[in-house]
């Protein structure tokens, strides 16, 4: 477990050394203007860990046709009424554990600052594919909600 | 359960010397971090930049940093929303115009 409390630390350390002047570019002088990209940056990471109780049981013994003593049991004193099998506890050195986690980052230009001798202006840039994306399905939409308009207005009632 | 802790922060950027100028950015800064033990560690950021202030020898402006994807997404849901619902209302006129169902 302190492992992976060290790796989330690690990680939230990484974060928090991601300051805010990430977001803006170095400045690029391109035909006497000054342009300087700007960007939205995104970036997170998720994880858990657990731990399970020490040791185990299992069934053990001699089996008939209709018994499996290959399974945990309760150790309760029988495994299985019908079997002959006998519950073995198994001290465990150490306990179960189990860790997951993900991170991930993003970083999307939005804008750029152009700084000239006539002075600075913000120009925007689209997302053009998410843009279409998004009209296509608008335009579905409005066809399918035109489609219901059109289907009640000529259903004939009886 | 516990909830995530959302933080909303507007920060300043270093300044960028242009030429004569100098740009003074602000970045607002979207946190949401949930660390409890038992329920696991996540941690989320978002950085939008969110203005400049332009300071020349003399003057300052102040020039906003607009996220014209986002708005024109947010425009055509609404544009959804609002076709969702003038269609809804016509169909509700159509159908009390024709009057009520006759059949049993």
């Amino acid at each position: 477990m302190e492992a992976i409390d060290a790796l989330f630390d690690r990680l939230k350390s990484v974060s928090e050394e991601v300051n805010v002047n990430a977001v803006f570019g170095t400045p690029e002088t391109v035909e006497g203007k000054t342009l300087i990209p700007v960007a939205e940056i995104m970036y997170g990471f998720g994880g858990g860990a657990g731990t399970g109780p020490a040791g185990g049981s299992s069934c053990e013994g001699e089996c008939g046709e209709d018994c499996d003593c290959d399974e945990e049991c309760d150790c309760d004193g029988e495994c299985d009424e019908d079997c002959d099998c006998e519950c073995h506890e198994h001290a465990g050195d150490e306990a179960a554990m189990g860790a997951g986690g993900g991170a991930g980052a993003r970083a999307r230009p939005i804008a750029y600052i152009e700084v000239g001798p006539e002075g600075t202006r913000v120009q925007s840039i689209v997302d053009e594919q998410k843009v279409a994306l998004a009209g296509i399905a608008l335009a579905f939409w409005a066809v399918g909600w035109i489609g219901l308009v059109l289907k009640t207005l000529f259903t004939r009632r009886s | 359960m516990t909830l995530p802790e959302q933080r909303i922060r507007l920060v300043a950027a270093d300044p960028i010397k242009v030429g004569a100028r100098r740009l003074l950015p602000s970045v607002l800064v979207n946190t949401l971090s949930l660390e409890r033990p038992d329920q696991g560690v996540f941690h989320f950021v978002r950085l939008r930049p969110s203005s400049i202030v332009v300071e020349g020898e003399e003057t300052a402006e102040w020039i906003e940093i607009p996220n014209a994807t986002g708005n024109t997404l947010s425009t055509m849901a609404a544009a959804a929303a609002a076709i969702a619902v003038t269609c809804s209302l016509i169909m509700a006129v159509i159908l009390i115009v024709k009057g009520p169902n006759r059949r049993r």
